[in-house]
């Protein structure tokens, strides 16, 4: 569980910080389709901050615990 | 003139209202060092949020992303990816760093080293690149505030003057209050800017446009080269890779970032934080608007400065009322103040503890330490607004080349938080190479296949670390305090 853990939000890092640099915003370098009135380059990156933040989000409800309410 | 007279009277209410938070803030706890420093370790999730936040987002983000948006049009989302990225290192080293903070009685970087590598000299090194790396930045921050009070009061109150205020009120509530003072102003800081900001952004696309979404087609009609990479000036995925890279992961190596993980009150509340800080990044979105607006609005008569398009579109192109521009103008101070109050606290803080107090303060007092730290803020601020008079050089330049140097603390850091196999003389071997490395690629050559130099000097820092470990077998064994 706890190797499995680190394993899988160290896989979260990696791939929002490739999906912001060279390769992975490689692929989402030009302007159609836009989104919500963003050039579709401007998009992706709004939608990778917000991916790492879920993710982490999770991350950080799985292992400290979701407050009272969980 | 009248106009000018209700700007600096918003902005100067705005100034006093920061100075009298700053100073009541000041409590019982700024008499010890631990105080002064850290809050006592007891600092929560929302002001931790807004002391980590708003140290980021400084004048250069508040002047500096507008420019590069402005400038070079999509290579500025390398701002959004390196702010967004930085809470990675933040969950992954924080909540050590947290703990062994609480178990050893560390403040800085240097005293983590200092201690785990059992090398007073190391501790010293570590506390000058620190100085050296935070004085820039400070002068950043300066500097913005007076090309801020300039421009917009119509140079009624020139750069000097303008910077000084500022750092007047700045200076004077981090000398009483500490962590404690910068808390809560950054808390109002905080907000003051994250409003002005998304109020900005918006209004501004929808007055020249009538839309972000209609400013964006008519930029993809006329100049589409600045919606995609390479952007208007041609910057490769190499050079904006790097740059991303270093900024990221070197960001939390800088001293006034890195110190604030001993002030949480818990690994918990790090993380917490760490979970949260990409949102601080949404806040640069409409400041990325406020660039892009003026790619067309000055197609035809180019800015000399490209951190001058904020002030400009709002002063000039979209015609605000002068209580808009005063709002502006505080908004935009409280970001270049709350970065300055954390740099000026820290620069004091490692100047007096790592460079100081090991070499001519041996055995002082720890109510001299505090004194000594509290005067030191005025002097480096001093210092710091004395070289924003000499030197106006481009805010991002500068912010660039002095993360560059701060992130060569990096091995030596993981070495005292996750690696104890790695010894005194690789590591600190590795920090000399990286940080010669850096000033070399930096001002004298440039950089192999146009990358960032912080980068070359990094993979040479772990090259040179390596090898140590590996060519040079320990003769005795390492002392690893547990």
């Amino acid at each position: 569980m706890n190797k499995t853990y680190h394993l899988l939000v160290g896989l979260h890092f990696t791939l929002c910080t490739l999906a912001m640099i060279w390769p992975g915003a490689l692929i989402a370098n030009r302007i159609e389709p836009t989104v919500l009135g963003l050039p579709f380059l401007f998009f992706w990156y709004i939608l990778w901050m917000l991916v790492l933040f879920v993710g982490m989000w999770v991350a950080y409800v799985i292992r400290h615990g979701g407050g009272r309410h969980e | 003139m009248s106009d000018s007279l209700i700007i600096i009277g918003i902005t100067l209410t705005y100034l006093i209202l920061v100075l009298w938070v700053g100073l009541r803030a000041r409590g019982q706890q700024s008499s010890s060092l631990e105080g002064y420093v850290a809050g006592g370790r007891h600092v929560g999730v929302v002001i931790l949020f807004f002391i980590l936040g708003a140290e980021i987002f400084s004048a250069f983000a508040f002047l500096g992303a507008p420019g590069w948006s402005y400038q070079h049009g999509a290579p500025a989302f390398y701002i959004l990816a390196y702010l967004s990225l930085i809470p990675i290192t933040i969950w992954a080293m924080g909540p050590r760093v947290s703990e062994l903070g609480r178990q050893k009685g560390y403040l800085t970087q240097g005293d983590m080293i200092a201690d785990h590598y059992q090398s007073k000299p190391l501790g010293i090194l570590a506390g000058v690149i620190g100085v050296l790396a935070l004085v820039p930045y400070l002068t950043i921050q300066i500097a913005g505030a007076g090309l801020l009070f300039q421009a917009a009061t119509d140079g009624l109150i020139p750069f000097w003057l303008g910077a000084l205020l500022a750092f007047v009120v700045v200076a004077a509530y981090v000398f009483c209050s500490g962590l404690n003072g910068i808390g809560w102003t950054n808390l109002i800081q905080g907000i003051m800017m994250i409003s002005i900001a998304w109020f900005l952004g918006l209004s501004i696309s929808g007055r020249l446009y009538g839309g972000v979404g209609e400013m964006f087609s008519q930029i993809q009609l006329t100049m589409p080269e600045y919606l995609t990479m390479p952007g208007a000036t041609g910057m490769n995925w190499g050079y904006f890779s790097t740059a991303v890279l270093v900024s990221a992961f070197g960001g939390a190596m800088w001293p006034h970032l890195f110190m604030k993980f001993y002030s949480a009150d818990s690994g918990k509340t790090l993380r917490k934080v760490s979970v949260f800080y990409p949102l601080y990044a949404y806040l640069l979105v409409p400041l990325l608007f406020i660039g892009f607006a003026g790619v067309l609005v000055f197609a035809d008569d180019p800015l000399t400065r490209a951190d001058t398009v904020l002030l400009r579109m709002v002063m000039d192109v979209a015609n605000f009322s002068p209580w808009v521009i005063g709002l502006m103008l505080s908004g935009a101070l409280a970001a270049a103040m709350s970065t300055g109050a954390n740099l000026a606290h820290t620069a004091a803080i490692v100047l007096v503890r790592d460079v100081v107090g090991p070499t001519m303060m041996k055995g002082a007092s720890e109510k001299a330490v505090v004194s000594a730290t509290r005067w030191s803020v005025l002097g480096l601020s001093l210092i710091a607004y004395l070289f924003a008079l000499a030197n106006p050089a481009s805010l991002v330049l500068l912010l660039l080349g002095a993360y560059g140097l701060i992130v060569q603390l990096f091995p030596m850091v993981i070495g005292a938080l996750f690696m104890p196999q790695l010894r005194r003389a690789s590591v600190m071997a590795g920090a000399l190479a990286g940080s010669l490395a850096y000033l070399l690629l930096e001002f004298a050559f440039s950089s192999p296949l146009g990358w960032h130099a912080g980068i070359w000097a990094m993979l040479l820092n772990i090259g040179v670390v390596a090898a140590y470990q590996w060519f040079s077998k320990p003769v005795l064994t390492p002392s690893t305090p547990r």
